[in-house]
């Protein structure tokens, strides 16, 4: 049943989800103080880092429970947890340590230390934790906001002075946070020191900009270690970054016969050098499977291509290798890229491994450079996913790097276009038929819902999601066949008969000529809702409808047309009369994707005035 | 992602069993032998690789899928490493399916799973007992090529303790089109037959996907007993010796199953063939009937119901005889009950009449349960919560029939029913099948069942109704030099449970609609809204609080005062802080009302814009007393401009209507509704002053045949519309050639929620 849905809801009418987690303050965190220093120690990773925090939880409410918990992972050890309420070891509650699944990934090597704990109205439950992060390349990041209400923080980096680092501030606006800085002699090191006052937990809201752009944090960039006798970089420019992944990508030895054997095979024939990328793309998009994997230092490392074409499936970094390796053995010039996609507020002026969370594959052909992300398995050649375009991508270059680029793109890259001509069948009922082109990632989102709807389900599914869930609304000569054409442009044919669609009353008609009403209700709870909405990709949609006016009627009224403007967005609604028919004629078109809560206001009243212009009525009179 | 099926019995050896990291001699062996025996040989239900042309549209078709048990103390199966582990009973459980994977979201489905891997030892009686398990996937490719995939290659680790493995595995190199044929065998042993009990197991001829070949084989060997049955239309067993002679072979082979889509109004266990068998070492014994010996196999007759019913019996009997020993016959407990209804009769003399006094008891016992149960960490949002287990329903029975023969003299009996949601009188296989419900006989028979906390005396539930009641009138006896409640079967006789009419179970709306003269396309409605018979239940689920059922109860026994109050009644142990409580019911309050928004939004199938006020009227908490609550609300959207004029959707006013989709529109299995049921609704709009109303002649329809009815009126009194809409089935059950006929009703009122009125401008 839910995956017949999942095709139900187009974007147009999500429904968000609003905050509700810990906004009742009945736990809320007192004072945590996060104590971070830096050790050297013998081994390949001559620098540690020690984190030390404890907390003060305490409970308004009777009978709460704590829910705590710690992530780690191959990189990270938690040393020691200790417990207390009310100054007196807790029985019975004891840390647990898991492997932790994270969504979409298939396996990672995250784990999670938890544990529940009740806590009594007015008791005080002290948490502190150690850890040791093994690597400072792996240490990126430290945030201010918790899971709970804080209502001290502070966060103190004891930074000796072997140690080149740099702490960059991100989202500090509107918080009350204050640094301080000194010097102690006895340790020869920088004592770096945050304050923060009155820090809400975090929101747990759909479609919000990634944690990176809302939340305050430092980035924690390590650079250079002056071990006395020797240096230890870590990432002090991006070229040492670039130079620890290329390390990674060099190691992989790939079986390149075996690669060529099959990109001959998937190619022959074919004659035209783009007909031979597209189709080389085309093919790895949908026949590897992806799969992510976060395991360690094989979270960055790419799997051997011919591993992932014999495997059949492989993740972002897999993908592109394999999509790499096939188009570099038919000759082109193809290389593997590091990308940071818009769920990151960062780029690669802060070098550290924080900044990018993807790879995707370059193609430079002719002196232009094509970005292949096999992981957006509908997406066409030379079209970017909303997540990857206008990011900075670092691209293989032999020793060096190229820092470019993905192509910023128009909606006009996502364009949706509807055309129906309707008539009359009687007073009420109106007949005709729809053709409907999708482009981009329009085209790309509905592909992926039909792909993930079970066959013996598609034909209604599609059905109910083109007549919104009408039962009235009947479609016919829907050939779902052209589904599976990789043209760039995906379009859609059916006739219809939609009963009960106007309404008559003595000598008029009342017909209302939407019935999809993109973006109706689309009001956002402005009291509730406390992150910017961020839609999935830009809009671009055009309906054209020619209704023919009924025999025997004239057109009494007719609505007025409207424009709105709205620094999201454009929408127009226009109705004209050509002869013995109507044109309506709708535009939405969202090139920012980003609805930002100080513009929901202004957003809310358009919404509103577009839902009373969805149900304006168009009204026939009989002649005689 | 999809979890293995995996038959896994013997799982309580897990806490002793020793470390076994990595594959042992005699687990590699194992798993040898058991590829060579499961894939190695031709199985000729397992031959096809091809779907028939009807299933073509099929996301996954399941080529065969067979469940086996082999029982072997004679190590036919040659593993010749177990040779020595004597008379223990070795069995190996077997899981195997093969299916074509059809499209993108099969392959999403099948690409990737969880399984589990044991490999334990654990201590046993006669020495160490084994529990393995194993899996194998191999894939099939279009032209044949079978491709074996390296389970521990392909597999990484969740969890990976002593002795289980928890593992996930991406399958590698599988494409739509191609078969998977997996299985998953696990090998255990157990070492005696004492107190053992016996093992359910269950087959549903019918599953998400359409399946070729169901395969079941199970081999009991001499010393094991089985009962089974096969019900609604599930073919039989083929049952043959086993190879060595004293055991049996059950079998059958079923073809081409069809899938099973989600049928609206409709139960599993009366409409899906099925088939139950129980199996143990050693013989079974049965209640009143003779055992079935060791290497026998039996089916279940019609007098298995017969036989469950004694077993009721004979726990009802066991746990007086426990309230004997522990309680001496609830002692204290009469004594208090006694007290408390002396308390309530001299409040309200009228009540002293034995008519009345079975009930006031059953509300006794429930406000003893509310006063008890009530913690801190209560659910204070929801008054629901307390759903009896079948002995907990057995001793409050009990303790209800020692109340009512020992302190007031009245006849009482068990009645020992079936719920027309599960399995029916002819198919009861065990007593887990049947529900148990008391009868006071004095002076007009009344009913009790004490399944949950909202159960109303004298209530028959609608699972029930209808259904044959076995009745054991209870009686005293002796036991430990005390008299003691008892029943018997000597005094036994069957009636049948009594049907409410739709006219008992009713829903009412009356609603006062008009708009909002600054704002035209905002409706305002006043909704007093009652229900009564069996629709209380889910009404009071949904829209009261603990401590509005606690008052109620409170007030239904004759006391006054609220949870808090009650609160300090408990003994000092067991109260809870004053402050504590106020501050956790503070917040259920705060959060009721959007139970009520919520109803709304279930209701009308669109959000109230604003809930201005909501109180509940009556709980409804006697049998004859309806659950009411009014409230004001706003509604945006169902009034549209049209130039001068509106559009109103008046139709939405009687809530949204069943919708019988496309594909459920044609049918061959019967109805089974849960019970007979009226919806009527009474609207008054008011037309805006300035505007004349247009419209109400389609607001007249009328249908009504033998199922059920739709019928509305309208007409204009001055400035108002004033609507009459009834609708009702008339039945619980319909045999499916009467779809049609319920179809054309519910098609009616389909229509009338999507009519609309026109408000013209004077």
């Amino acid at each position: 049943m839910l995956r017949s849905l999942l095709l139900a809801s187009s974007i147009l009418s999500v429904t968000f989800s609003w905050a509700q987690a810990n906004d009742e303050k009945d736990i809320i965190i007192q004072e945590k103080v996060q104590e971070f220093s830096f050790t050297i120690v013998k081994g390949e990773n001559p620098v540690t880092i020690t984190e030390k925090y404890s907390e003060k939880y305490k409970s308004t409410q009777p009978n709460t429970v704590i829910n705590f918990s710690e992530l780690y992972n191959d990189n990270e050890t938690i040393d020691d947890v200790t417990i207390k309420v009310d100054d007196k070891k807790v029985k019975g509650v004891t840390p647990k340590y898991d492997y932790f699944s994270v969504e979409n990934i298939f396996y990672s090597d995250a784990r999670i230390c938890y544990f529940d704990m009740p806590l009594q109205r007015n008791s005080v439950a002290d948490i502190s934790l150690l850890k040791t992060y093994k690597d400072p390349r792996y240490f990126t990041s430290v945030y201010f906001t918790e899971g709970y209400f804080t209502e001290n923080k502070k966060i103190v980096f004891t930074v000796p002075k072997w140690l080149t680092i740099e702490l960059k501030e991100f989202n500090f606006n509107g918080y009350k946070i204050t640094k301080s800085q000194a010097y102690d002699a006895k340790t020869n090191s920088d004592i770096i020191t945050y304050t923060a006052q009155d820090i809400p937990a975090f929101a747990s809201e759909s479609a919000a900009p990634g944690r990176s752009y809302i939340y305050p944090h430092i980035l924690v960039m390590c650079k250079e270690a002056d071990l006395g006798s020797s240096k230890h970089i870590f990432f002090k420019t991006l070229a040492d970054q670039y130079k620890w992944y290329h390390q990674l990508v060099l190691n992989i030895n790939d079986d390149k016969g075996g690669l060529q054997q099959k990109a001959k095979e998937l190619t022959a024939g074919i004659t035209n050098d783009i007909d031979k990328i597209k189709t080389v793309f085309r093919w790895v998009q949908e026949n590897i499977r992806y799969i992510a994997f976060e395991d360690g230092i094989a979270g960055f490392k790419p799997a051997k291509a011919i591993d992932v074409l014999n495997k059949k499936y492989g993740d972002c970094k897999g993908m592109a290798n394999l999509t790499k390796g096939l188009l570099e053995s038919l000759g082109f010039d193809a290389r593997l890229c590091w990308i940071g996609t818009n769920h990151i507020a960062y780029d690669y002026s802060t070098p550290s491994m924080a900044v990018d969370n993807h790879m995707i594959c370059a193609l430079i052909y002719k002196g232009k450079k094509y970005f292949l992300d096999a992981t957006e398995t509908n997406i066409a050649l030379d079209e970017y996913a909303e997540r990857i375009q206008g990011r900075q991508v670092l691209i293989e270059n032999g020793d060096n790097y190229i820092l470019e680029r993905v192509p910023a793109v128009t909606p006009e890259q996502n364009l949706q276009v509807e055309k129906i001509t309707l008539s009359f069948d009687g007073k009420e009922n109106v007949k005709g038929n729809v053709s409907i082109t999708y482009k981009g990632e329009s085209r790309s989102d509905i592909l992926n819902k039909i792909a993930a709807t079970r066959k013996d389900n598609l034909q209604k599914s599609l059905v109910s999601f083109l007549s919104e869930n009408n039962m009235k609304y009947e479609i016919e000569g829907l050939n779902t066949k052209e589904l599976a054409s990789t043209d760039s442009l995906l379009s859609l044919q059916y006739n219809f008969v939609n009963k009960g669609a106007a309404s008559s009353f003595g000598k008029e008609i009342y017909f209302e000529p939407d019935y999809r009403k993109e973006l109706n209700d689309f009001i956002i709870d402005t009291a509730k809702r406390k992150l910017d909405v961020v839609l999935p990709y830009k809009i671009n949609l055009l309906t054209e409808t020619s209704i023919a006016v009924p025999a025997g009627y004239k057109v009494a009224h007719l609505p007025d047309s409207k424009t709105w403007k709205h620094s999201n967005a454009e929408i127009s609604i226009q109705y004209l009369q050509k002869g013995n028919s109507i044109e309506y004629k709708k535009y939405i078109r969202i090139p920012d994707i980003v609805l930002r809560k100080n513009n929901f206001s202004e957003w809310n009243k358009m919404m509103k005035s577009l839902k009373e212009q969805y149900q304006e009525q168009i009204i026939f009179e009989s002649i005689n | 992602m999809r979890r293995l099926y995996l038959v896994l019995i013997a799982t309580a050896f897990l806490c002793t069993a020793k470390a076994q990291k990595e594959e042992s001699k005699e687990y590699i062996k194992m798993k040898e032998e058991l590829t060579e025996k499961i894939f190695g040989s031709a199985d000729p239900f397992f031959k096809t690789t091809e779907i028939p042309e009807k299933y073509k549209n099929e996301s996954v078709v399941i080529l065969a899928q067979k469940h086996s048990i082999e029982s072997d103390s004679k190590y036919k199966i040659k593993l010749g490493l177990f040779a020595a582990s004597g008379v223990k009973y070795n069995f190996f459980d077997i899981f195997r399916r093969k299916l074509m994977i059809n499209d993108q979201s099969a392959l999403e489905e099948y690409s990737q799973l969880n399984f589990t891997k044991l490999q334990t030892k654990g201590r046993g009686i006669l020495g160490k007992e084994r529990n393995y398990t194993f899996i194998n996937i191999r894939v099939i490719k279009p032209n044949g090529t079978v491709k074996t995939v390296n389970v521990d290659e392909s597999a990484v680790v969740l969890k990976d303790e002593k002795n289980e493995k928890q593992n996930k595995i991406a399958i590698p190199d599988l494409n739509i089109g191609d078969i998977i044929d997996y299985y998953v065998a696990s090998y255990y042993q157990e070492g005696t037959v004492a107190g053992g009990g016996s093992t359910p197991l269950l087959y549903i001829l019918g599953d998400e996907y359409p399946v070729l070949n169901y395969v079941i084989s199970l081999q009991f060997d001499s010393r094991i007993s089985a009962e089974y049955q096969c019900i609604n239309g599930a073919p039989d067993f083929k049952i043959a010796s086993d190879a060595d002679g004293g055991g049996n072979v059950m079998s059958m082979a079923v073809k081409d199953i069809p899938k099973i889509k989600g049928l609206i109004w409709s139960v599993a266990a009366r409409q899906l063939p099925i088939i139950r068998i129980n199996y143990q070492l050693g013989n079974m014994s049965r209640r009143n009937m003779p055992d079935i010996k060791q290497g026998n196999v039996a089916k279940a007759t019609r007098s298995y119901a017969d036989m469950a019913e004694e077993d009721m019996a004979f726990y009802t009997n066991a746990s007086s005889e426990y309230a004997a020993r522990t309680t001496r016959g609830y002692k204290s407990e009469r004594s208090d009950f006694k007290d408390a209804w002396k308390d309530y009769v001299k409040k309200y003399p009228k009540a002293d009449n034995p008519d009345s006094t079975a009930s006031i008891i059953y509300r006794l016992m429930l406000r003893d349960d509310y006063f008890r149960h009530f913690q801190l960490n209560t659910n204070f949002n929801n008054a629901y919560f307390n759903t009896m287990t079948l002995q907990g329903q057995i001793d409050r029975i009990v303790l209800f029939a020692y109340i009512m023969k020992f302190e007031f003299k009245t006849e009482i009996d068990l009645l020992v029913t079936t719920s027309k949601e599960e399995y029916s009188r002819d198919n009861v296989f065990t007593v887990r099948d049947l529900s148990v419900m008391a009868r006071v006989n004095e002076p007009k028979p009344k009913f009790f069942k004490f399944g949950d906390d909202f159960e109303i005396a004298n209530v028959v539930p609608y699972e029930h109704q209808g259904e044959k009641a076995k009745v054991f009138p209870f009686d005293s006896r002796s036991f430990m030099g005390l008299k003691i409640m008892s029943v018997s079967s000597k005094e036994s006789s069957t009636i049948t449970l009594p049907v409410s009419s739709y006219k008992e179970n009713t829903k009412k709306d009356i609603v006062k609609a008009s708009l909002d003269p600054s704002d035209m396309q905002l409706m305002i409605i006043h909704r007093k809204a009652s229900s009564t018979g069996q629709f209380k239940k889910d009404d009071k689920a949904a829209l009261t609080i603990y401590e509005e059922i606690f008052s109620e109860i409170n007030t239904s026994v004759g006391l006054t005062g609220n949870i808090l109050e009650s609160n300090k009644d408990r003994a000092k142990s067991d109260r809870l802080n004053e402050n504590d409580l106020s501050q956790v019911l503070e917040k259920a309050r705060v959060k009721h009302k959007e139970d009520f928004e919520n109803e709304i939004e279930r209701n009308y199938g669109t959000k109230a814009k604003e809930l201005k006020q909501f109180k509940i009227l009556n709980f409804g908490m006697t049998a004859n007393t309806s659950f009411e609550f009014e409230e004001d609300f706003t509604i945006e959207g169902w009034v549209k401009k049209a130039g001068n004029n509106y559009i109103v959707d008046i139709g939405k006013l009687i809530t949204s209507q069943i919708t019988i989709e496309k594909d459920q529109r044609e049918r061959t299995k019967d109805i089974y509704m849960p019970f007979a049921r009226e919806f009527s609704y009474q609207v008054e709009f008011i037309i805006p002053e300035g505007y004349t109303a247009d419209g109400l002649d389609k607001l007249d329809m009328k249908l009504e045949n033998e199922t059920g009815a739709f019928v509305s009126t309208a007409q204009q009194e001055g400035n108002k519309i004033v609507l009459n809409i009834n609708k009702y089935y008339s039945k619980t059950f319909y045999s499916s050639d009467k779809w049609p006929l319920l179809l054309a009703f519910l098609d009616k009122a389909m229509d009338y929620n999507q009519q609309k009125l026109l408000l013209k401008k004077k």
